[in-house]
């Protein structure tokens, strides 16, 4: 269960974030949802990372050949 | 002589020996989907005028001698998230079940190149199920039927692409897969199912769920009809920056004559149901004959989180302003109305470790793969679940997925192939795993299985 003052912020977030409201009834459902996304991200922080560790998309600089 | 049924190859043969004509053929699978697939809620169109007249050319380029090979006058099925000129591509959703392209799909237009004739565009799971639903009613079409049990789901996300060959509708479909809607269909349904290497299939034209994680691939009866169509649709395309530069060609060079290497992985068989389990063993009884079989687990990993978070990351991307609108209140299952706003909630940070782990995934499951020809595991640990429960209420405890995760954040290729029959009648499946570019290995390897054995030669009472 992650943080509730994070999950609320973020369902916050949300709400401000999108142009129509959102029913009370379906609030229960987002916060769940962003709750699991930052379980997911907790568990990816339990991995250890090096400095050096580049996301595998890797950005190369563009020079149109046509 | 009825074409149902029939492999491309059988097909081939036919319009060859004159027992049959591409008209003929079109006009038989579109009467075919428009009862038995409509009845399956396979079906999303029916490309009626294109068919004949693609199907008519074909004719009159084969009576000049003109052969433009394997797949010259055999009639398929696209999944409909790929754009064909003249209809509709409503990727399963209801909010854009009107919209329509200028341009076919690269892959639409490669195998209308091969001579192949679109008969129709194939239901599938609204967004290809990126917005997270949890039950077999999330496409505005309605919940795709096995033809093997019609109270069972065809699977997702390429359902119609599944039930359509399943049920002798057309010799093969083009699906897709972000994370298991080629294997998935072509478990539950009981067909051949390839999910290619990343890249290896140009997406140009294709409904983007994930940049980093679509591949496009063949569902068919066999494993050889299935390289026979990666032929047809493989290959670089500039219009996909992530398409793989090498060519591809089926049937590659001859493999050297030595056994095979196999791998099975013990934790992703135990969770299985038990039909599954026994189909499983005896399929890899029948591939030990042709080499050695070692028990190997996954390199600890969070493959499950990683993927999860990279599609919804990229989901949220891409679908970013459909979701602010509103637009995506109008899907079908109530759940799909509401996951994607969560999506807009991952922090970058998470996105960008997912990103980083993933390489390191890649890089230790490659070294895991290179030890063997092939990773041999069930493509389901379950047959098909009933068509009107969510999927929790069905087997919530087989649902973690985490070699399904593995191959998918790797991009690896895999081939499903009907292993026998499990509960309710339903269709198990074996999958045959490889490293990246590996594609002729497995698919040689499902011949070899499907040599052996008829669960692919068998049919439903449909």
């Amino acid at each position: 269960m992650a943080d509730e003052k994070l999950v609320d912020a973020f369902v916050a977030q949300v709400r401000a974030s999108i142009d129509h409201d959102i029913e009370d009834e379906h609030i229960e459902r987002i916060r769940k949802g962003i709750d699991d996304k930052l379980n997911q991200g907790a568990t990816l922080r339990k991995y250890p990372l090096e400095n050096g560790d580049e996301p595998f998309t890797v950005f190369r600089a563009y020079r149109d050949e046509s | 002589m009825t074409s149902q049924y029939k492999t491309i190859d059988e097909l081939g043969r036919m319009l060859r020996s004159g027992d049959t004509t591409p008209t003929q053929l079109a006009r038989e699978a579109i009467e075919r989907l428009d009862t038995v697939g409509r009845e399956l809620n396979a079906v999303v169109t029916i490309t009626e005028e294109r068919a004949m007249r693609e199907a008519e050319n074909a004719e009159r380029e084969m009576k000049e001698g003109i052969d433009r090979g394997p797949l010259h006058g055999i009639p398929y099925g696209a999944k409909d998230l790929l754009a064909a000129v003249g209809y509709p591509t409503s990727w399963g959703a209801e909010p854009y079940k009107d919209q329509v392209f200028d341009e076919d799909a690269t892959v639409v237009r490669k195998l209308r190149d091969a001579g192949a004739v679109l008969v129709a565009k194939l239901a599938m799971i609204e967004l290809a199920g990126g917005a997270g639903y949890e039950q077999p009613n999330a496409s505005f079409t309605g919940p795709c039927k096995v033809p093997w049990n019609q109270n069972a789901w065809s699977g997702g996300s390429s359902s119609g692409s599944g039930a359509a060959v399943a049920s002798g509708c057309v010799p093969f479909a083009i699906g897709s897969e972000t994370a298991g809607s080629i294997h998935s269909p072509a478990n539950n349904c009981g067909t051949a199912g390839l999910r290619p290497t990343f890249g290896r299939v140009s997406r140009s034209g294709a409904m983007a769920l994930s940049w980093t994680m679509d591949k496009i691939g063949p569902l068919a009866r066999t494993a050889h009809d299935c390289g026979l169509v990666l032929d047809a649709i493989a290959g670089n395309d500039p219009a996909d920056p992530s398409s793989m530069r090498e060519s591809y060609h089926y049937p590659g060079t001859a493999l050297p004559a030595r056994p095979y290497r196999f791998a099975v992985i013990p934790s992703e068989i135990h969770s299985a149901q038990s039909e599954v389990v026994e189909n499983f063993q005896a399929s890899v009884e029948i591939l030990s004959q042709y080499g050695s079989v070692e028990e190997v687990e996954l390199p600890e990993h969070p493959y499950s989180e990683v993927t999860a978070l990279v599609i919804r990351a990229e989901m949220a991307s891409i679908f970013e302003d459909a979701i602010r609108s509103g637009k995506l209140r109008n899907l079908t299952a109530p759940e799909d109305r509401i996951n994607p706003y969560t999506a807009l909630a991952i922090p970058a940070v998470d996105y960008l470790r997912a990103m980083r782990l993933r390489a390191k995934i890649c890089h230790d499951v490659d070294t895991l793969f290179s030890g063997y020809d092939a990773i041999l595991t069930p493509t389901m640990p379950n047959v098909a679940p009933p068509i009107d429960q969510s999927f929790n209420a069905f087997d919530s405890s087989r649902r973690r997925r985490t070699f399904g995760s593995a191959v998918n954040i790797t991009g690896t290729p895999g081939i499903a192939v009907m292993n026998g029959f499990g509960e309710r009648g339903l269709p198990t499946s074996l999958c045959i795993s490889g490293r990246t570019g590996s594609e002729n290995t497995l698919l040689e390897i499902a011949k070899l299985y499907q040599s052996e054995t008829d669960w692919h030669a068998k049919t439903p009472a449909i």
